[in-house]
């Protein structure tokens, strides 16, 4: 190979990689401007009869032109020197048991959720009775949005029936543009269902809510017979069902995350997948999620049912239109 | 002279009816009640005449009118039949493509590993 058909080579190869790497990322849109992201450190007690005892919480707003922030919550201090005497701020507070500390930095936001840089620590002050000692950690994570994700639970070494350990957890959430926070969405949800003989089951559904509020929806379960087909009593399930959350933009359009959740039922038997997407559409649009073909296989008569096999040429799809009603 | 009262022997004779043979005699003595029975006898020819005609001949050819509003209806199913097959058709159609999704703008495809697991 000469030296200049090496370089081509290599320059090819070079894009092959970036490229099959960009085709793998999820495809995200960035939000529409005006909303607030905004990172929730919490600190919750638990007693051995409760799991929501007394609690505190700090935000990080990263507002403007902030991408990151410190935050601090505490445990205890010299007048109630309990790990269930919680407390936060943007400082340190003197005399702690234990204290956490969060630096986090926006790496990505999009319609769903976002990335962050997080390193945390926690700082045991006082161990006479803490089960645990002082960590230090460095996270690289993506946060769905208003999903809690807990970053470290520590208990107390007795227990008590007042006290049993606290729990520190992290939420992103949006908070909303104040001209758009009340805006309603109606979606028009069909499910479109066609077996390989081309037989089509329609249905609809059309949930409305506030800007940025999760709707549930949920299509009649579809049956299918053992030959792969459409029938009215056969034994095979389909169910589709997810969520569809939609947040007016200030130049007219909508971002919209749509989330499918695919369950093959054989008896009481499943063989369920799922995913999520998001796209930035026009008021009224109408966009078409199309979903893979089956995959995996389900238990029958103590032997396994291959979906691909059965199903082959079944196509799936969801459709979606939003509408801003006010 | 003839009186009203003497025209209905001469009606019950026609008729067949019971009568007094007595009131008879008094009303076919005078000229004018001889002259009605007469004429009672021509009226009871032609109704009869009549009569016979009215069985032999066919409705249709009797009711004019009939045959119109038959002609009418006929003339109304042909135009309104069509018409309310495709009101109704047109209907079918509508509430089938409300049922039907509208065309989507763009197709997006879950990826398996990817956004779909």
């Amino acid at each position: 190979m000469t030296g200049r058909r090496a370089t081509i080579a290599a320059i090819g190869c070079l894009l092959c990689v970036s490229t099959s790497g960009v085709a793998r990322q999820p495809q995200r849109v960035e939000p529409g401007s005006g909303v607030h992201p905004t990172l929730v450190m919490g600190l919750q007690s638990f007693t051995r009869t409760s799991l929501g005892g007394l609690g505190t919480a700090m935000s990080f707003d990263f507002f403007g032109a902030r991408d990151r922030e410190t935050l601090f919550v505490w445990s205890g201090s010299r007048e109630f020197p309990s790990l269930c005497a919680v407390g936060s701020g943007n400082k340190p507070q003197e005399g702690a048991l234990v204290t956490w500390r969060a630096d986090a930095r926006v790496v990505s936001l999009d319609a769903s959720g976002a990335t962050f840089d997080i390193r945390w620590s926690r700082t045991v002050n006082d161990a006479s009775d803490v089960d645990g000692s002082s960590i230090d950690r460095t996270y690289h994570v993506r946060l769905a949005e208003r999903a809690d994700q807990t970053l470290d639970v520590l208990r107390t070494r007795q227990g008590s029936e007042d006290c049993d350990g606290v729990a520190v957890t992290l939420q992103f959430k949006y908070e909303e543009n104040q001209s758009l926070a009340n805006s309603l969405l109606e979606y028009d949800v069909w499910l479109i269902d066609r077996d390989r003989a081309g037989h089509e089951t329609i249905d609809h559904l059309t949930p409305r809510g506030l800007q940025g509020q999760q709707m549930e929806y949920a299509f009649r379960r579809i049956a299918y017979g053992r030959d792969g087909l459409a029938a009215d009593n056969g034994p095979l399930g389909l169910e589709v069902r997810g969520r569809v959350t939609g947040r007016a933009r200030p130049d007219g359009r909508i971002d919209i995350v749509v989330n499918a959740g695919r369950t093959f039922w054989l008896g009481s038997l499943g063989n369920g997948d799922g995913g999520s997407r998001q796209a930035t559409v026009e008021d009224s649009e109408t966009i078409e999620l199309e979903l893979p073909g089956p995959a995996g296989s389900v238990r029958s008569d103590g032997h396994d049912l291959d979906l691909a096999a059965l199903l082959r040429g079944q196509r799936t799809a969801i459709r979606v239109a939003t509408r801003r009603v006010s | 002279m003839m009186t009203e009262d003497q025209f209905p022997v001469l009606s019950a004779l026609i008729d067949r009816e019971p009568l007094d043979p007595d009131a008879l005699a008094l009303a076919l003595e005078q000229p004018e009640g001889r002259q009605i029975l007469v004429d009672f006898i021509r009226l009871r020819e032609f109704m009869a005449a009549e009569l016979e005609q009215a069985e032999t001949v066919t409705l249709p050819a009797l009711s004019p009118k009939r045959a119109g509003a038959s002609r009418l209806w006929r003339l109304a199913a042909v135009v309104l039949l069509p018409l309310m097959v495709g009101l109704g058709g047109g209907y079918w159609w509508r509430e089938r493509e409300q049922r039907r999704p509208p065309t989507p703008t763009r197709v997006i495809q879950f990826v398996p590993g990817v956004d779909w697991k």
